[in-house]
């Protein structure tokens, strides 16, 4: 009765939301979290918070729950390796490139350090049992992430703010991706793997396993983008090749997000039909996004202050995360902008340099849990909010428009 | 080729692995299913026939377990649902209000299921199961049916009314339950049993209303796409906890919601068709009679079943074309039995539900099929004769 009354409650609050940003446009910040797509992971918190642990179908659900997000992470790690598309990487500019190496150097290298430096609070404080460099790659990996494609937004009384060069270059995304998958192998908990009677050992073992996976799943949605391009046939079959992809993932225990990538890679850069395939996961993603918050709602909601995460440490880790990544970017910009004139003003960094995180980021946290073992899921859910927080963290632009040269 | 080659690839992957997780089954399946259907479509046959015959392939092979298959049952629930919605909301008040094809559902329904009753009834069966078996077998295959394709405008609303007025009365046999309970357990015990139905009933009229009102603001594709599979769930989540097939449950849910319009959910309110999601469905259900099939003794009253459903619905189709002016391929189609009828019957008579499915789902529609091509052929010659015949004059 609960679950049906918090349901209930939840679509009202969902409704009443949807009614009033269609009378009028809401504030960026707002618009931001929107975007986001915030307000599921609130609905699925709300669900989750009146879904009783005893009742009878939670242990359906959280079955369902398990796998339907395994799923998705394999969609979201295939949709970073569908923006790794080479040809178009080698269109940008050079000195764009080398400033986001450099800004990916910086936050990389400093949130190793600052993670190296909490080793112990990671044991003692946000729940980690063991693997420490595996966890502090994933925190990494997560420092690394921003939100792609970088939204717009209508501020009152700006102009529209004119695009930085280099904004719509996921680089630091895909660098974030080829880190997981470098470094999983030699730091996987399990260096074992079989398949049948035929053992993967060792780094070299996981390795290839790995990228046989992401090639064999890139090969097939291939085919199943040759025989179908688009329409209800082609979604039908890319679903059936994620979901088996991702169970495939689950049995030998390898992250879904990094297959998912590789897959991506090798479809984008092998197709015929490249803009067909980006426009279609594009139309899927706005399907798949809402289900993956809801469900991560459904998660910190159901275990609310009690098994999944505690409230004590988690405000200074949320904290620490955003500095840490926001200090990293600020550094690699400024030498960015001292040796390529990237950004070229003082604005310009503070932008790029807090620019949000998106849904990878979430990813990339929620695939730890699939990765490692933990007592409780602080680490996590600091990580989710972490990610909120910095999409309220906006620059409004300039009063004057300025123009790039 | 290359597709089929993936599936048995991913097959092959499963049959390796020591214990193959969830995903990995439910992602084999829905491919399976999928280039079960292009390959069925290929050989100028039905997709579902198609996906019909990979569940039973499935099913029959020793990678198959009983406890996989129940492992992904909760994920074919909400596929099941999400065919159900489907088919309830494909029907509305415009088609119901068509008189012409209202009374020539009537005929085409009422026929079948007085055939097999008055055959039935000669059997030792108890009087409700006789009855509720001559109520399914009136009831036709939307699902068989590709809306796309198939040329004739009636054929489709055909099989929905008659599925609905199958389903509604069925539905009314549950009274008679009723009536038995109350007379071996009491007035009180019912009353108690009547207040939970009641508070069901009402939280369901409360959700269908919001339900409703939420589809009115839906302006998108992407918005119709999450809104019905959330709705999926929500009404899988409730199918486990009243312990209702989802299928029915979605099925009266469909209709409930669709009725609840003057003129039927518009286009982009309506679910839309999910190939994955009834594939899957189906497979899954298909390879989950062949895991329960137990080689039994086929009781006596099978035959007279299926040849009483056969010539009841032939009649009734004569009958309806004569009273109602449709032609004999509309109605001609509705032969086969739908998967409705197929998941009621399990609840029956359980023990001959996948000798019956095979039967009504495999060996009708083929049947069908060579009854079309010899009447297209025949066709074919009248027209060529004519033609020479003209020439001639």
């Amino acid at each position: 009765m609960a679950f049906i009354l918090s349901l209930i409650a939840g679509f009202g609050v969902f409704f009443l939301g949807q009614k009033i940003f269609r009378r009028m446009p809401p504030y960026p910040l707002i618009d931001s979290l929107r975007i986001g797509r915030a307000h599921y992971l609130l609905l699925g918190v709300l669900v989750g918070m009146f879904f009783s642990e005893t009742d009878e179908v939670f242990h359906l659900f959280e079955v369902l729950r398990y796998n339907c997000i395994g799923a998705i992470l394999l969609w979201i790690g295939l949709q970073t390796g569908l923006s790794t598309n080479l040809q178009n990487l080698r269109n940008h500019g050079i000195s764009v490139i080398y400033s986001q190496t450099a800004v990916v150097l910086a936050t990389g290298g400093f949130t190793v350090l600052a993670a190296f430096a909490s080793g112990l609070i990671l044991y003692r404080y946000l729940g980690l049992l063991q693997n420490l460099p595996l966890a502090i790659v994933l925190l990494t990996c997560f420092a690394l992430t921003a939100r792609f494609p970088a939204p717009f937004f209508q501020w009152p009384n700006r102009p529209i703010p004119t695009p930085i060069p280099g904004q719509n270059l996921p680089l630091s995304n895909i660098v974030a991706m080829a880190v997981l998958c470098i470094a999983f192998p030699p730091l996987a908990e399990n260096s074992i793997f079989y398949l049948g009677n035929l053992p993967f050992i060792g780094t070299t073992g996981i390795a290839l396993l790995m990228l046989g996976a992401g090639v064999v799943g890139g090969i097939a949605l291939d085919f199943s983008f040759r025989s179908h391009r688009t329409g209800a046939r082609a979604i039908s079959l890319v679903l059936g090749i994620v979901i088996a992809l991702a169970g495939l993932c689950q049995a030998l225990d390898l992250p879904s997000l990094s297959v998912g990538f590789l897959s991506g890679i090798w479809l984008i850069n092998t197709t015929v039909a490249k803009r067909e395939i980006v426009e279609f996961t594009a139309r899927a993603n706005d399907v798949i996004e809402p289900i993956f918050f809801a469900l991560i709602g459904s998660i910190i909601g159901e275990f609310g202050g009690d098994i999944f995460f505690l409230w004590s440490p988690l405000y200074p880790l949320v904290l620490t995360v955003i500095l840490v990544r926001g200090m990293g970017r600020t550094i690699g910009f400024t030498v960015s902008q001292t040796l390529w004139q990237i950004p070229q003003t003082w604005r310009e960094l503070l932008v790029i340099s807090w620019h949000p995180q998106g849904t990878l980021s979430i990813a990339i946290g929620v695939q730890a849990i699939y990765l490692l073992d933990f007592q409780h899921y602080t680490l996590i859910t600091g990580l989710v909010i972490a990610v909120f927080l910095s999409q309220i963290i906006l620059i409004p632009p300039a009063n004057s428009p300025q123009s790039h040269t | 080729m290359r597709l089929f080659c993936m599936t048995l690839g991913i097959g092959i992957l499963i049959w390796q692995l020591q214990s193959p997780p969830e995903m990995a089954w439910v992602g084999f399946l829905m491919t399976a299913s999928i280039v079960g259907a292009r390959l069925a479509y290929r050989a100028k046959l039905p997709n579902v026939l198609g996906m019909i015959v990979v569940g039973l392939a499935i099913g029959f092979a020793p990678i198959t377990t009983a406890e996989s298959h129940q492992s992904i049952k909760p994920f074919a629930d909400i596929a099941m649902t999400w065919v159900g919605l489907y088919l309830g909301t494909s029907l509305s008040r415009p088609l119901l209000a068509n008189r012409r094809l209202l009374t020539g559902s009537i005929y085409l329904y009422a026929t079948p299921v007085l055939t097999t009753f008055s055959l039935l009834i000669f059997f030792d069966l108890h009087l409700i199961t006789t009855l509720q078996l001559a109520i399914l077998s009136g009831i036709s295959s939307p699902i068989f049916l590709d809306r796309t394709e198939h040329n004739l405008r009636d054929t489709w609303p055909f099989s929905l009314c008659v599925t609905a007025i199958g389903l509604g009365l069925l539905f009314l046999t549950g009274l008679i339950f009723g009536v038995q309970f109350i007379q071996t357990d009491g007035f009180g015990p019912f009353l108690h049993l009547a207040a939970d139905i009641a508070l069901v009933v009402l939280m369901g009229i409360v959700g269908l209303e919001l339900a409703h009102r939420w589809l009115q603001h839906i302006h998108t594709p992407t918005g119709q796409f999450t809104s019905w599979f959330t709705l999926s769930f929500l009404l899988a989540l409730a199918s486990w906890h009243i312990w209702i097939h989802p299928l029915i449950l979605a099925w009266a849910v469909g209709l409930a919601l669709s009725l609840r319009t003057k003129r039927g959910l518009r286009p982009n309110m309506r679910p839309p068709n999910a190939e994955a999601l009834i594939a899957f469905a189906l497979a899954h259900y298909v390879s989950g009679l062949v895991l329960d099939w137990q080689i039994l003794p086929i009781p006596p009253y099978f035959y007279a079943l299926i040849a009483a459903l056969i010539l009841g619905k032939i009649a009734g189709g004569l009958l309806s074309s004569r009273l109602t002016s449709q032609p004999v391929q509309a109605w001609l189609p509705l032969l086969p039995q739908g998967f409705l009828a197929i998941v009621c019957f399990e609840s029956i008579a359980s023990e001959i539900a996948p000798l019956y499915f095979i039967c009504t789902g495999i060996g009708l529609p083929l049947l069908h099929l060579v009854v079309d091509q010899i009447a297209q052929k025949i066709k074919n010659g009248r027209i060529r004769t004519l033609a020479r015949r003209t020439q001639a004059v």
